[in-house]
């Protein structure tokens, strides 16, 4: 017995315009955070490094793209594009990239070669050291979606709710929760 | 169970559960004013429903939390597992 | 603590006497996907997690499948309740009333009593949420086998009901996965002493 469910013919919005704006401005803000730039910055700021720029111009355009495409049921579709687009905030070692410390790098891989140390001859025991991550360290689960490995779900947004009556025959307040319980998978005539 | 009775329970199942639902909602978007003020909206009617409902009918909630002065009505029949929804 | 509302959360109705559904729908009393599961599952898992988020959410979605283990055996207990000796053998219910006569009991629909090894608290919250995630799932499918089973429009309606909220609770348990998530940000990485995944040879050019 297939019952019309309350809600589920109606357009609604998932996502308002309100919403947008505050994912895009909290985007900025985020990016904002970001140490400024000094007129002296070392070679190895992260900013200045052309991974860094790629890296801010790719989490706001991200973004921006899911502030554009979030409407309806795109809200959580982004363009494959994106995800490949390297979303990297190189977070670099606080030494890496200063002379002495590749000198110090190709000494112990040279070391390594002729069998002198390092990996896998010695150590390799866990150590907590963090690595560089594939995202910003504070980008929101919101505007990731791109992290492999992860499970993400779209959040909700707070738009029309059912009558009270609709909701507790539902069995939810929100219109864009509503499904259909999958009436095909019955056998036919019962 | 009379038919008014079975009508103002079915009104504070509705609140109850739109509340409840509001507060799932709201435990993952603390912040999401709108639903906060639906919320509220929705818990304000809860209570003066169930006010009205314990007056007549005896406590819904026990341990002291019943906001009804009657007699001792908690131990009443029929429970909720008792209740015949259908019109007799 | 917590403290009980003499009211169910929906008002779940039974046509008639039905044994034969009784011995199916009582999987989500005490079965391994069942509301009892549900809730120690998330009532357990809450002390371990590190988020104020998480600990709200798993209180009251397991407060809330505790209210569902409630209408689930209101369904059970007006489905057996005037069955008669005759009705509960043809439904293979014997094995059932010579234990338990009509009472309620955590069982599956094959009768294998309620345990704890259906549950998981692993102290992982990432990994616990994703095992909370998968109940619902679980919880779902078996809800809808039910309503596959039930000849009862009365039952169906009100599984339908319960069918629903397992789909806002995944919803939920989603957004504190996300939660999670930011939470711990890059600090969950870890990698092995001198191992570097940008020094990758294949990913180098």
């Amino acid at each position: 017995m297939r019952r019309q469910l309350p809600g589920s013919h109606k357009p609604f919005r998932l996502i308002r315009d309100s919403d947008r704006e505050l994912a895009r401005e909290q985007a900025k803000r985020r990016l904002r955070r970001q140490p400024p730039q000094a007129e002296d910055t070392p070679i190895d700021d992260e900013l200045t490094s052309p991974a860094g720029r790629t890296g801010i111009q790719s989490i706001a355009s991200t973004a921006d793209r899911l502030a554009r495409t979030a409407s309806g049921s795109d809200c959580c579709r982004i363009d494959p594009g994106d995800l490949s687009a390297p979303t990297v905030l190189h977070q670099s070692s606080p030494d890496e990239g200063s002379m002495e410390n590749r000198d110090k790098e190709a000494s112990s891989l040279t070391q390594a070669a002729q069998g002198g140390s390092g990996w896998p001859f010695e150590g390799g025991e866990p150590e907590a050291t963090h690595v560089a991550s594939q995202t910003a360290p504070d980008t929101p689960s919101s505007l990731i979606f791109g992290e492999l490995a992860t499970a993400y779900v779209p959040w909700q947004m707070f738009g029309q709710t059912l009558s009270l009556r609709d909701a507790l025959r539902t069995g939810t307040l929100f219109p864009e929760l509503v499904r259909n319980v999958p009436l095909y998978q019955k056998p036919p005539g019962t | 169970m009379d038919a008014r009775q079975k009508e103002m329970l079915l009104r504070l199942m509705e609140l109850q559960f739109a509340a409840t639902e509001l507060n799932l909602y709201l435990d993952t978007h603390p912040d999401d004013t709108r639903a906060l003020q639906e919320f509220r909206m929705r818990s304000q009617e809860l209570m003066s429903a169930k006010m009205e409902y314990e007056r007549i009918y005896g406590p819904l909630l026990n341990f002291g939390l019943g906001m009804t002065g009657r007699t001792w009505q908690w131990i009443q029949d029929p429970w909720p597992w008792e209740v015949n929804w259908r019109r007799s | 603590m917590w403290v009980y509302q003499k009211m169910l959360q929906y008002p779940a109705r039974v046509r008639s006497t039905n044994p034969r559904l009784a011995k199916a729908v009582i999987t989500q009393y005490g079965g391994p996907d069942g509301e009892l599961a549900a809730s120690l599952r998330y009532l357990t898992q809450r002390y371990t997690m590190p988020i104020p988020e998480a600990k709200a959410a798993l209180t009251d979605i397991g407060t809330e499948e505790l209210a569902h283990m409630e209408i689930v055996a209101t369904l059970v207990y007006n489905l057996i309740r005037d069955a008669s000796i005759a009705d509960i053998k043809r439904a293979g219910l014997d094995g059932y009333y010579a234990d338990h006569d009509k009472a309620l009991y955590f069982v599956n629909a094959e009768g294998a009593p309620w345990v704890a090894s259906y549950i998981q608290s692993k102290g992982d919250p990432i990994t616990d949420i994703h095992e909370n995630m998968a109940a619902e799932q679980k919880a779902r499918s078996t809800y809808e086998y039910l309503i596959q089973l039930s000849d009862d429009p009365d039952v169906t309606d009100t599984l339908r009901f319960l069918w629903q909220r397992e789909i806002v609770h995944f919803q939920r348990f989603g957004e504190i996965l996300n939660l999670l998530h930011d939470y711990y940000g890059r600090e969950r990485v870890f990698h092995m002493k001198g191992w570097d995944p940008q020094r990758i040879p294949a990913v180098e050019k």
